[in-house]
């Protein structure tokens, strides 16, 4: 392929021939001539030099890239590629990274002289900035002309790299977060009972089925045995509902109430699935149920599918409806369940005490939390658009508070959260249920 | 200074000895002569400080757009310090051209344009000198702007089989000027030879580099990460043409010999054999440019032995 320099060459070597040859002076036609043979020879030779290279010339390796990078983290990839062709030459390799990854180290492109089998590798460092699934690549390659003229790009496709990005805390180990993010399993100090809760009841008559382990000893006398019974169960059932409604979209790139809220369940999924005991579920809602992931117990392949899914959640149209929400989640959820709704409750709210009543009376538990959506945007500079916007607020506020209010009087526990995300009020509600276990 | 830069020093004898040949044959030089001739010269304070690089050319440009738009076609003389001026500008501008194709070292196309002009306007001017001395650089500037004139009728004739005398643009040339030319135009093509390998792979018809991200804003989750930051190879930008482009100079060099012996023996197959190496040289560099626009898709091999184990798709890859 012939550059916009090499036509550019050839053009003005041409331009400058014609107007010598108009001349009719021969010294000037007759460096004019050079000029014009100069360009168009240097462009025949690079083709046919290079006329035998094509993608079987080149071998590609890329180094080890995770398949899940964690939101804000840095991975120094690249490519290393060695040159088979039978004459040395310019090579230029570059990669093509999606602008969720901004590059921290770069440029992911470079130049450089190459033989045959010798080697080029290319290094460059990425900052993961969005949640989602990303490929990498293509890499290509071009073979240059070391006057610019003339190049021979190839782009193979097998080159690109599949990445998938979740939040932060599905990694939490590559983290290494602090010690309060683990359970006393995990440091070592082993309180877990399995089956046993924490708050003793009353005792009842052995059953047959019962765990000998739960016998009170002291207090059974043959042939009559009785066993403890507690308040409350070990293993909790917890589901995780988003609420992908348009209105969660509001905020920065990257840092939207819908983003903010995924680190929250993705904070709770990942806290659960080290703490060992309680099980997890996820579900999205936007006018319906979108996508329901019963819970399960908690384990490494929930937690990587439960970030998978995380990863991928975005906006959809359609229009939270509380009522009917808890309606369709009745009617799913078999045990008595904790559900953390991470929502702007941003929709009608008729029928809401009948759904609640029902909810409850099944034995589950509901916690809300709420992005106050008018501080999910930074102050601007003052501007004539200021003013527009603190109205703007304004009137968010009134409605954050109006919709908090009615939650609260139907007895709804409801935490709201700002921009810097609400990670600390869910370890706070978790922590609660699990009676400080965690934390 | 690279060797662009040199090559095109070697340009420049040849448009001053030319300005200093037409300047010669003025008999009054004034102040306004003058003014016209560092209007020319003017660019070459561009080079030095390339922020004026537009505003030194301005002058230039606009006193010979003036000249030609106003004596090129109809004699129109601008008598007095005006046309002194004109005239004065006329008398420097192969070194005008000179310094313009300096200014373009990322432009190859451009620079060929004006380095082929100036080798025009050296003629030109020794031309226009041959016929004085003139009283004023006003009657110079006159004759300068009325040579294109004069050479298309000259064309004309030669176009319609006659044989015009004297060529306006052959008039005038000593035993200096060959010389003179064959080092410039050798200097020249020194400076198409190279690029400049301070600038980014963009100036060699590569893609955009963007910008980088300040370091150390975030953290790496990779501890072996940024060691393998080391293993890059670093970038390398060519500084001049490879080897095997001698060829293609060798070749340059041997048409333009191969166009001046015909030249001096049999001046009329002059044209046909110009026009023959255009029609191969233009034909050749589009018909390969086509077919490699066509290549067959080939899937790459893959290596043998990976580097690194690990490089699966995302699915399947546990935490």
């Amino acid at each position: 392929v012939i550059t916009r320099r090499g036509w550019s060459a050839v053009a003005g070597a041409l331009l400058g021939l014609l107007l010598a040859t108009a001349s009719l002076n021969p010294v000037v036609v007759a460096i004019a001539l050079a000029f014009f043979v100069f360009v168009s020879a240097e462009i025949v030779r690079f083709h046919l030099q290079y006329r035998r290279i094509g993608l079987d010339s080149f071998v590609l390796d890329r180094p080890h890239t995770p398949a899940r990078l964690p939101v804000g983290s840095e991975l120094v990839t690249g490519v290393t590629v060695r040159y088979e062709g039978s004459t040395a030459a310019w090579l230029a390799v570059s990669d093509v990274v999606p602008e969720a990854f901004p590059i921290t180290v770069g440029p992911p492109r470079m130049v450089g002289y190459v033989r045959p089998g010798q080697t080029l590798s290319l290094r460059y460092a990425i900052r993961p900035a969005l949640r989602g699934a990303f490929v990498l690549g293509p890499v290509g390659i071009a073979l240059l002309d070391p006057l610019g003229f003339s190049r021979h790009t190839f782009r193979p496709p097998v080159s690109r790299r599949a990445a998938t990005v979740v939040p932060a805390a599905i990694l939490a180990p590559a983290i290494r977060p602090g010690l309060a993010l683990f359970s006393r399993t995990a440091l070592g100090i082993d309180l877990r009972r399995r089956g046993y809760g924490t708050e003793f009841r009353s005792l009842r008559p052995y059953q047959p089925f019962d765990d000998i382990r739960h016998m009170a000893w002291k207090r059974s006398r043959p042939p009559t045995y009785y066993v403890r019974e507690f308040e409350q169960e070990s293993r909790q059932t917890i589901l995780a509902v988003l609420d992908i409604s348009v209105p969660m979209s509001a905020g920065l790139w990257g840092e939207s109430a819908l983003d903010r809220s995924v680190e929250g369940a993705a904070l709770l999924a990942a806290l659960i699935s080290r703490q060992g005991e309680d099980r997890i579920g996820l579900a999205t809602y936007a006018g319906s149920l979108f996508q329901y992931i019963a819970p399960t117990r908690a384990s490494e392949l929930a937690l990587v599918k439960l970030g998978d899914n995380l990863a991928m959640v975005a906006p959809r149209p359609g229009e939270f409806q509380f009522a009917k929400l808890l309606d369709e989640l009745t009617k799913r959820l078999e045990t008595p369940s904790h559900v953390f709704l991470f929502s702007t409750l941003q929709g009608p709210m008729t029928g809401l005490h009948l759904s609640l009543m029902k909810f409850r009376r099944r034995g589950h538990r509901l916690y809300t939390f709420v992005p106050r959506l008018a501080g999910f945007y930074p102050d601007p500079e003052p501007s004539p658009g200021a003013s527009a916007l603190d109205w703007a607020r304004g009137q968010e506020r009134l409605r954050s508070e109006y919709v908090l209010g009615v939650a609260r009087a139907e007895g709804i526990v409801s935490l709201p959260f700002d921009r810097r995300g609400a990670n600390g009020v869910v370890l706070r509600a978790y922590t609660s249920i699990r009676g400080g276990m965690v934390g | 200074m690279n060797r662009t830069d040199v090559g095109l020093l070697a340009v420049f004898p040849l448009l001053v000895y030319s300005t200093f040949v037409a300047v010669g044959s003025v008999s009054t030089f004034g102040a306004d002569a003058a003014l016209g001739v560092v209007a020319a010269f003017l660019p070459a304070l561009g080079l030095v400080r390339r922020e004026t690089a537009v505003l030194a050319v301005v002058p230039g440009v606009f006193l010979g757009a003036t000249l030609f738009l106003t004596s090129g076609i109809t004699v129109n003389d601008f008598p007095g310090a005006f046309g002194n001026l004109l005239g004065g500008w006329a008398l420097g501008v192969p070194v005008f051209l000179g310094l313009c194709a300096a200014y373009l070292p990322d432009s190859p196309g451009s620079r060929t344009f004006l380095l082929v002009l100036a080798f025009l306007a050296s003629a030109a001017v020794i031309s226009v000198a041959s016929v004085g001395p003139y009283p004023s650089s006003d009657a110079f500037g006159l004759g300068f702007a009325q040579l294109p004139r004069a050479q298309a009728s000259a064309l004309g004739v030669v176009l319609t089989g006659g044989a015009p005398s004297p060529v306006p643009m052959f008039r005038g040339t000593s035993s200096v000027f060959l010389p003179l030319a064959l080092l410039a135009a050798a200097g020249a093509l020194v400076s198409l030879l190279s690029v400049d390998p301070t600038k980014p792979p963009e100036a060699l018809g590569y893609e955009r580099v963007d910008p980088n991200v300040p370091e150390g804003r975030f953290r790496s989750l990779f501890p072996e990460g940024r060691a393998r930051l080391a293993e890059a190879t670093a970038t390398e930008l060519p500084a001049g043409a490879e080897a095997p482009s001698l060829t293609s100079l060798f070749v340059a060099v041997l048409a333009a010999m191969a166009a001046l012996t015909l030249a001096s023996l049999d001046a009329d197959h002059l044209m046909p054999l110009v026009a023959g190496v255009v029609i191969i040289g233009l034909g050749s560099t589009l018909g390969l440019s086509y077919a490699s626009r066509n290549v067959g898709k080939v899937s790459p091999r893959t290596p043998s032995a990976p580097l690194e184990p690990g490089t699966v798709a995302a699915p399947s890859e546990p935490l």
